[in-house]
């Protein structure tokens, strides 16, 4: 009776490992899934589902050269979505349009690299329309329980948002990591 | 908010003769040396009154307002920030605008002018853009422009010709001013050429008849332009599936030709209106209130006067006021008479009787929430408590279902289910748990509620409960005309700037009624009196018998039910005036008829204007309904044309004849900013973080337990 009391808590535990590798694995494994669909909606498909069941697809895709980072942003930000990849907030500005777009990822799986970034880095956005540079142009620790985002701007704006700290053990605390970058001007890409 | 009030006086007392750039600029550092000082007041102020969530925005503002010492000769300067707000490339202006509005009343018709004041606080020669609501029935008949002592008046044209008309003035270097229709209930104005530092007054001019309700008129002044949701896919919005997802939603502000993009100030540099109402007639009605404003009302000889207490109202929420005609002024019909151009216009208003009778069907009431992100903040408290309101109307015989939608719809039961008391309480707990988050995608919500197979017996009334933030209302409104069936539609407008024009459409082609409710307060009060009309039975197959000799084009042709307590208004022209009109219809209980001598009123300017306005919007109802957005285009214009209204195919065009503008000076371009509507709060911070980490240490921490437990086992074992 007590061994079994102690291999099923072996079990559990493995079970609990397993799901915390799965996170990371899946996140991974779906980017790569991700970057055949974003292909396919570069070359003019609408909406393109992933995989069959998906309630999601690609819309844009960022890299961040200096830090080996390169992800397909997937529509919408609920937590289903943001499982796979970083996700369009709806209601926010399309990547790259005229107006706040903001982006929410992970802080244990995409979006770990927002801790790394510094003012003045760059980063790549591609959409279906296009490919430019942007540049971070300001990084903050915002309380989510009062900030807000600012969507009520005319000026082309990607914002990245994931929680924060990035090292924080327990889901669901109240800070966010922004970062907010803004295209460049054509000149000083050179 | 001290701010806006010393700012729009400021602008709206503008002191100097237009054009003189010298005194524009001691007029600038007389009121503006200290703004800052007076922002970090106002901050403070503000941060006090509202939640913490306009904390960080008005924090942003407040930082990028902040160069104290540069401001004074950095104001007249577009370029550099500072008040105007926005980019280089498109900066706008906020506080250079003021408003006053202007409604005189008369029974059933209000004649209303609104006033705009443009500032242009730059050295530039500028071209000003503006966007701006008005009530949905609105009939825009005229447009004044005043640049100093010279005033010129807009002559209605088609809007292509207005277009090129305009362009070409500017061009030129002449004065031009042109308001077009964007939507049924949101016109745009373009002011090319004005000089630096120069005033410009453009008064408005519309008629409209008010809404008569449960013994009560009440006028309703739009001041701030809600964003709208258009679904990115609505095309598959149709035809799809009803449980298909239609995101990405996004700020889509546009249908084509009609760019809605205009930028928000927030509540800190929000502008006032100085508004007046005046309500003719030899007895003072009775019961004035407002919903939205604190009123300072004066009673005088043959009127009373309204005005917002304090003189001016905040624009960030429509301006909205209802009063009780002196007891027996109102007739329960009237007609009202104008002769113009040689032909009689009537308009007749009609009050059905309140039947006393007994509902013989029982209903299935079909209850739809807008749960997307547009109804966050008060919006959504008001709508549960309506739909609260309404799960205790029911009777223990009925049928009910409860849809909630946003970016896609969910219904809590699979059919429509008997509203027992645990049925009931279920509903209402889950209304209790509903969050406003997501896109507003109607589409399939309505498919819901109007698609479900029909229960023989029942009467099915659809009760919708929405902000109306939508941007296809096109298509939504021809999807209820086609799928409607012998269903009812009521819409129930929330929030502080719902698009009514929608919903009311909504109503009449889904032959209910629509219901407005702009304060927490007034839910219980208003639900109960649409729930009571819902009870009551309508007045069916209504027609006007007019006498067989006159030759008459009445519109609406086809008149809707009515319901007890609320009007039917139709508008005639007519050959010549009857003196006896006979109105029938199926009531509860059977034909119905009446036939009253007609008290034909003194001629009332406006009714033939009216009367044309009714007619463009009947046949822009059949035009959408067949599916075909355009299709009564020569029609309307025509019209449009013959009574001097703006539609969708006219505008009124305001040009001079002399250029101003030195040849050579370049025009700047700028947006002028509306105010952003109360309680509207963006989509919130995502949720960002896993549970891998919790995972990893429950897993680590259980497999310690479970080694431990099988050492301590084992050594138990071997002891």
């Amino acid at each position: 009776m007590n061994r079994w009391i102690g291999k099923s808590l072996i079990v559990a535990a493995l079970i609990c490992l397993l799901n915390a590798a799965w996170i990371p694995a899946k996140a991974a494994l779906a980017q790569h899934l991700l970057q055949q669909a974003w292909q396919r909606t570069l070359a003019g498909e609408r909406q393109v589902k992933p995989w069959p069941w998906a309630d999601t697809w690609p819309i844009a895709r960022l890299q961040a050269p200096g830090h080996g980072v390169d992800l397909i942003i997937l529509a919408g930000g609920s937590g289903r979505t943001l499982a796979f990849g970083p996700g369009h907030l709806d209601g926010t500005e399309r990547p790259g349009g005229a107006g706040n777009s903001v982006i929410g990822g992970h802080r244990d799986t995409h979006f770990a690299f927002l801790g790394d970034l510094t003012v003045t880095d760059r980063l790549l956005l591609e959409t279906t329309e296009a490919s430019f540079w942007l540049q971070v142009t300001d990084i903050q620790v915002v309380n989510s329980a009062e900030a807000e985002l600012n969507l009520w701007t005319a000026d082309r704006l990607l914002t990245l948002v994931t929680c924060y700290p990035l090292d924080a053990q327990v889901p669901g605390g109240p800070l966010r990591l922004v970062v907010t970058a803004e295209p460049m001007p054509a000149l000083a890409m050179l | 908010m001290s701010l806006n009030r010393r700012n729009t006086q400021s602008t709206s007392n503008f002191p100097y003769a237009s054009g003189n750039k010298n005194r524009w600029r001691r007029h600038l550092r007389r009121y503006q040396p200290d703004l800052g000082q007076r922002l970090s007041r106002a901050r403070l102020v503000y941060l006090r009154r509202h939640d913490a969530r306009w904390g960080w925005l008005a924090l942003c503002l407040f930082l990028f307002l902040q160069p104290d010492s540069a401001f004074a000769q950095d104001l007249h300067n577009p370029g550099a920030g500072t008040l105007l707000l926005g980019s280089q490339d498109n900066p706008f202006i906020a506080p250079a605008v003021s408003h006053e509005m202007t409604a005189t009343v008369s029974g059933p018709l209000a004649r209303v002018e609104v006033t705009q004041h443009f500032i242009n606080p730059s050295d530039e020669w500028i071209e000003g853009r503006y966007l701006f609501p008005l009530p949905d029935g609105a009939a825009v008949d005229r447009l004044l422009i005043t640049i100093g002592d010279r005033t010129i008046e807009g002559q209605i044209k088609e809007k292509q010709t207005a277009r090129r008309e305009y362009q070409k003035a500017k061009s030129e270097g002449r004065r031009a001013g042109v308001v077009e229709q964007k939507r049924a209930n949101l016109f745009s104005l373009v002011l090319a050429n004005i000089g630096p530092g120069e005033e410009i007054t453009v008064r408005l001019s519309y008629l409209e008849t008010l809404d008569y309700r449960d013994g009560e008129y009440s006028i309703r002044l739009p001041m701030t332009v809600m964003p709208r949701f258009t679904p990115a896919a609505s095309a598959v919005a149709m035809a799809g599936p009803l449980a298909v997802s239609l995101s990405p939603i996004s700020f889509v502000f546009d249908t084509q030709e009609d760019r809605l993009d205009t930028p928000y100030v927030s509540g800190l540099l929000a502008s006032t209106a100085n508004i007046e109402i005046r309500l003719l007639g030899d007895r003072w009605p009775q019961s004035i209130k407002s919903g939205s404003h604190v009123l300072n009302i004066d009673r005088r000889a043959s009127e009373v006067s309204v005005i917002v207490d304090g003189g001016y109202a905040a624009m960030d929420r429509d301006f909205e006021l209802s009063w009780q005609p002196a007891s027996g002024a109102q007739p329960d019909l009237l007609m009202l008479t104008e002769k113009w151009q040689g032909k009689n216009y009537a308009l007749l208003m009609f009050l059905p009787p309140s039947v006393e009778q007994v509902q013989a069907l029982p209903r299935e009431l079909i209850i739809v929430i807008d749960t997307s992100g547009s109804m966050h903040g008060e919006s959504i408290q008001q709508a549960r408590a309506a739909v609260d309101r309404a799960l205790q109307s029911l009777a223990p015989g009925d049928l009910f279902n409860l849809i909630q939608f946003n970016t896609n719809a969910e219904a809590l039961f699979p059919a429509a289910v008997l509203a027992d008391s645990n049925n009931v309480a279920r509903a209402r707990r889950y209304t209790q748990g509903l969050k406003a988050d997501g896109g507003t995608n109607m589409a399939p919500a309505l498919e819901i509620a109007l698609g479900a197979r029909d229960n023989p017996g029942y009467l099915r009334q659809v009760v919708f409960i929405t902000d109306g933030a939508v941007g296809n209302e096109a298509q939504l409104l021809t999807q209820i005309e086609k799928q409607l069936g012998d269903s009812r539609l009521f819409t129930v407008g929330i929030g502080p700037a719902p698009n009514s024009w929608f919903m009311k459409k909504a109503a009449r082609f889904g032959r209910g009624t629509h219901t407005y409710i702009n304060n927490v307060g007034k839910v219980g009060e208003k639900m109960a009196a649409l729930l009571a009309r819902l009870e009551k039975p309508a007045l069916k197959n209504v027609r006007i018998h007019w006498p067989a000799d006159i030759a008459i084009e009445q519109w609406p042709e086809k008149i809707p039910d009515l319901y007890a307590e609320e009007p039917m208004i139709v508008s005639a022209r007519l050959s010549r005036l009857p003196d006896r009109v006979l109105i029938s219809g199926d009531g509860g209980a059977g034909y119905w008829a009446m036939e009253k001598p007609v008290n034909v009123k003194q001629d009332a300017p406006g009714v033939a204007a009216l009367w044309a306005r009714h007619k463009i919007e009947s046949l822009q109802d059949q035009a959408i309904a067949s599916g075909d957005r355009n299709a009564a285009r020569s029609e309307i214009t025509t019209v449009a044309l013959e009574h001097g209204l703006i539609s969708r195919y006219t505008s009124l065009l305001a040009v001079e004849a002399t250029p101003v503008r030195p040849t050579g000076n370049r025009l700047a371009s700028l947006q002028i900013a509306n105010v952003r509507p109360r309680n509207l709060a963006g989509p919130g911070f995502p949720n960002t973080a896993t549970p891998a980490a919790l995972w990893r240490w429950a897993g680590l921490a259980l497999l310690l337990l479970g080694v431990t437990w099988l050492t301590l086992d084992k050594r138990r074992v071997m002891a």
